[in-house]
C-alpha cells in the first residue's frame, strides 16, 4: 500500500530516500542553523535566549520532518531547504563575525 | 474532595461529549438524537471540561492546576470508555444469547 | 491533495512508529516503572524498614562521613524523603588520590547514619537509568539512540494525529475480540485518551537532554559551553583547603534555616565542600517533591558558622520553563494520586506502542501474497514484537525474582540481578526466532504471566513480608507491589489466552471507510 501510494505519486525508493535525507540529516543542519540564529536574535539575556531557542528546536525539527514527507515535489523541498540553510548560515556567520560570542 | 468534584465534572463532560457523537448515540441512548440535542450536548460537555480547568486553577494554582486538570480529564475519559465498553459487552452478550 | 497528505502522513506514522518501536516500547515500560523507582528499591531491599526523619538522617550521614572520609573534597548527601527510607551519600576524594570505583566512595545509610547491611541491588534506580542510558552500551551512544527514538516518537504522534483525525470521533470506543478492529481500537484509545500525556512526555523527554541533542543554541552565544553552564548553574568555584581544621556546624540547623527560607519545603540534597576545614561551605537544594520545577532553589551557607552566603538567583522565563518541563517529565513532585495517574498514563503509552507494533503485522498478514510463507521483513517484525513485548515482561519479572533468589552474599550480586533481566530477555528472543510464529506469542506471553505471578509467591517464601502480612500491617508499598505483579500476570495471561484462541472469529468485513484505507497504508 505504502509503495503503491508513493509510486502513484511518481516515485519509488529514490523519492523516499531523498525525503528521508531531507527529513533527518538536512533537517538537523537546518534546525541547528535556525535556532542558532534565533538564540542570537531573541531579545533576552544570552543564556535565556540560548535555552529558549533550544526548547523550540524540537518542535521545529518535528514539523520540518513532517513537511519533508508532506510536500509534493522533492526537488522544491531540497531547493527550499538548501536556500533557507544558506540564508540562515550566512546570517549566523555575519552575526558571529560582527558580534562575537561570550 | 476537590479531586472528587473535578473528576465527577470531567466524567459528566466526557459523557456529554460521547453522546454528542453520532457513533456513540446508538450505544448510549439507543437511537440517533436530534441535531439540536447533539449540539447542546457538545457545548455542555466542553463547558464542563473548561469548568474543571477553572476549578483546578483556583484550587491548585496555575501550574499544578494544569497538571491536575489533565489528570482529572484522564480519569473522567477512561471512566467513560470503561462504561461504554461494559455497555457494548452487555449488548453483545444479550444479542448472542438471543441468537442461540 | 488532501488525501495525498493523509497518505503520506500515514506512511510516515507507520514507519517512524515501527523502526524504533521496540526501543520505544522498552523506554516506555521502564520509564513507567521508574515513576515508582523509590518504591521498587524499597521492595528490593526488604531488610530496610522505617520512616526516618530527614534532618536526623542527614546529621547521622555527616557523622558517618566524618569518620569515613574526613578529608574528602566534597560530600554529597541525599536524605530520605517521604518515599525512600535510606540516605544516599557519596564523596569526592581529595584530588591526588586515584578515583576508585563508585562502590568505594558511596554508601547507603539508615536513619541514624549507620551503613545499611541490606542485599546489594540497583533496585528501581536501574530501571530509571535504563530508560535513557540503556545498558551494556556506552552511555553517550545510548543517549543519542534514545534521543533519536524520542524524536521518531514525536513525529509518529504528530503524523498519527494528522492521519487519523477520525479517531477523535471514535475515541470512546473499544471493541474487543474483533481481530484487526480491536487492535486498532486499543491503539487509538490509548493514543487519544492520553494524547496530551504522550505529547508532553515525549517533548519533555527530549528537553531533559536538550543540550546534548541540540548544543547549537548555546554554541551560537558562547564560545565554550562551560561559560554557559557557569552562568546558569552558578556553581561555587572550588576553594583550596586552608589547612586550618574547624568543625562543621550542625547541618540540622542549616536544614531548618533553608526550610524556613522555602516556606517549609524540605531539603532534598546537600553538598558539603572542604568539610572540617575553615573554608567549608554547605549548599542545600530544595526537595524535588515540593514543586514541579526540577531545579529547586539553592542556598549556600558557611560550613563553620551556618551563616548565609549566597542564594540562587531566580531564573528567567526560558530556564524556568525548561526546569518545569523536566520536572513534568520526571514527575518527582507528584503525590500519590498523581503518581498513579502518571503510572497509568505510562502504561497506556506502553500499550499504545505495543499495540501499534502488533498492528503493523496484523494489517499486513491478510495482504501477504502467501500467508503461510511470509517474506523476511514480516517474519522479522513478527518475531521482534514477541521479543520486545513478552520478552521485556519476562525480563522485568526475572529481575524481581533474581532479587529474591540470588544468594544474599553473592559476589557482584547487583550486577547479576541486571544480567538476569537480559538473560531472560535474550532467551525469549532466541525462542521467538526458532519457534513457529503462531505458537510463540502464546508461549512467550504465558511465560511472562507465569514469571510475574511467581513474584509474590517467591517474595512470600523468601521474606516475611508477604501479601497477607503486608495487608495486615498496613504496609501498602509491599501490598501494592505484589498486587501490581499479579495484575501484570493477569494482563499477560489474558493476552496469551487471546493469542491462543483460534482465528475463526474473523472481523466481519465492514464497508471500507476512509479512515481504514488510510490507516492501512
Amino acid at each position: 500500500m505504502a509503495t503503491k501510494a508513493s509510486r502513484s505519486k511518481g516515485a519509488g525508493r529514490w523519492n523516499v530516500a531523498a525525503r528521508t535525507l531531507a527529513a533527518i540529516p538536512a533537517n538537523y543542519v537546518l534546525t541547528s542553523l535556525a535556532i542558532a540564529c534565533l538564540a542570537r536574535l531573541l531579545p533576552m539575556r544570552p543564556e535565556e535566549a540560548s535555552v529558549a531557542a533550544t526548547l523550540f528546536s524540537f518542535a521545529l525539527f518535528a514539523v520540518l520532518a513532517l513537511i519533508a514527507f508532506a510536500v509534493r515535489s522533492v526537488v522544491r523541498l531540497w531547493l527550499a531547504m538548501v536556500g533557507a540553510g544558506l540564508l540562515l548560515g550566512g546570517g549566523l556567520w555575519l552575526s558571529i563575525v560582527t558580534g562575537g560570542r561570550l | 474532595m476537590i479531586h472528587f468534584l473535578a473528576i465527577t465534572l470531567a466524567l459528566c463532560g466526557f459523557a456529554l461529549l460521547a453522546i454528542s457523537m453520532p457513533r456513540h448515540q446508538a450505544n448510549m441512548a439507543g437511537r440517533k438524537l436530534a441535531p439540536v440535542v447533539t449540539r447542546r450536548a457538545r457545548v455542555g460537555g466542553y463547558t464542563l471540561l473548561l469548568l474543571v480547568l477553572v476549578l483546578d486553577g483556583f484550587a491548585f494554582g496555575a501550574g499544578y492546576g494544569a497538571v491536575a486538570w489533565f489528570g482529572h480529564l484522564s480519569i473522567g475519559a477512561w471512566s467513560v470508555v470503561a462504561w461504554l465498553c461494559i455497555g457494548v459487552w452487555r449488548a453483545d452478550a444479550a444479542s448472542t444469547k438471543s441468537e442461540s | 491533495m488532501k488525501e495525498g497528505l493523509r497518505q503520506s502522513m500515514a506512511w510516515l506514522h507507520t514507519w517512524t512508529g515501527l523502526l524504533l518501536g521496540w526501543l520505544l516500547f522498552a523506554m516506555f515500560a521502564t520509564g513507567t516503572a521508574a515513576y515508582f523507582q523509590d518504591e521498587i528499591t524499597r521492595w528490593m531491599q526488604p531488610e530496610v524498614t522505617g520512616r526516618p526523619d530527614p534532618v536526623v538522617a542527614a546529621e547521622g550521614a555527616v557523622r558517618f562521613l566524618q569518620t569515613t572520609a574526613p578529608d574528602a573534597k566534597r560530600w554529597f548527601i541525599t536524605p530520605p524523603n517521604s518515599r525512600s527510607a535510606t540516605t544516599q551519600v557519596f564523596w569526592q576524594p581529595d584530588g591526588d588520590r586515584p578515583r576508585g570505583s563508585r562502590r568505594d566512595t558511596s554508601a547507603t545509610l539508615d536513619g541514624q547514619g549507620r551503613k545499611i547491611e541490606a542485599r546489594e541491588t540497583r533496585g528501581g534506580t536501574f530501571l530509571y537509568r535504563f530508560h535513557f542510558d540503556l545498558h551494556y552500551l556506552p552511555v553517550i551512544w545510548a543517549r543519542y539512540l534514545v534521543g533519536i527514538a524520542a524524536m521518531f516518537m514525536l513525529v509518529a504522534i504528530l503524523s498519527g494525529v494528522i492521519t487519523h483525525k477520525k479517531i477523535f470521533a471514535d475515541f470512546f470506543m473499544l471493541r474487543f475480540g474483533k481481530g484487526q478492529r480491536s487492535w486498532l481500537d486499543a491503539h487509538n484509545v490509548t493514543a487519544v485518551l492520553a494524547l496530551p500525556f504522550h505529547l508532553m512526555i515525549t517533548f519533555t523527554g527530549l528537553v531533559t537532554l536538550a543540550t546534548l541533542y541540540m548544543p547549537w543554541g548555546i554554541a551560537a552565544n558562547y564560545a565554550s559551553p562551560d561559560s554557559f553552564f557557569d552562568t546558569v548553574f552558578a556553581q561555587s568555584e572550588e576553594v583550596e583547603r586552608s589547612g586550618k581544621p574547624v568543625p562543621l556546624a550542625p547541618v540540622g540547623a542549616m536544614m531548618r534555616t533553608a526550610s524556613a527560607e522555602w516556606h517549609g519545603a524540605g531539603v532534598g540534597f546537600l553538598s558539603v565542600s572542604n568539610p572540617g576545614d575553615a573554608t567549608a561551605t554547605v549548599s542545600l537544594t530544595r526537595a524535588p517533591e515540593d514543586a514541579i520545577g526540577s531545579r529547586g532553589p539553592q542556598l549556600t551557607l558557611d560550613g563553620t558558622t551556618g551563616r548565609r552566603l549566597d542564594a540562587s538567583v531566580s531564573k528567567g522565563a526560558a530556564l524556568e520553563t525548561e526546569s518545569v518541563m523536566i520536572g513534568l517529565h520526571a514527575g518527582r513532585f507528584a503525590e500519590w494520586g498523581l503518581r498513579w495517574l502518571y503510572f497509568l498514563s505510562g502504561v497506556g503509552g506502553t500499550i499504545m506502542v505495543g499495540s501499534g507494533l502488533v498492528l503493523w503485522t496484523v494489517k499486513r498478514r491478510a495482504r501477504l501474497p502467501d500467508p503461510e510463507r511470509p517474506h523476511f521483513g514480516f517474519r522479522l517484525v513478527e518475531r521482534l514484537n514477541v521479543a520486545a513485548i513478552a520478552g521485556l515482561g519476562a525480563g522485568l519479572a526475572t529481575y524481581f525474582l533474581a532479587n529474591r533468589l540470588l544468594p544474599l552474599r553473592m559476589e557482584a550480586r547487583a550486577d547479576w540481578e541486571v544480567h538476569s533481566l537480559f538473560i531472560a530477555w535474550a532467551a525469549v528472543l532466541i525462542w521467538a526466532l526458532v519457534r513457529p510464529a503462531r505458537r510463540v506469542w502464546i508461549e512467550a506471553l504465558a511465560l511472562a504471566a507465569l514469571l510475574f505471578a511467581a513474584v509474590p509467591f517467591v517474595n512470600a517464601l523468601t521474606t516475611p513480608r508477604n501479601l497477607f502480612a503486608s495487608f495486615a500491617a498496613g504496609d501498602w508499598l509491599f501490598a501494592a507491589f505484589d498486587a501490581v505483579m499479579l495484575l501484570l500476570a493477569a494482563g499477560f495471561g489474558w493476552a496469551a489466552r487471546k493469542a491462543a484462541r483460534p482465528r475463526s472469529v474473523r472481523a466481519p468485513r465492514r464497508a471500507p471507510q476512509a479512515s481504514d484505507t488510510v490507516a492501512a497504508a
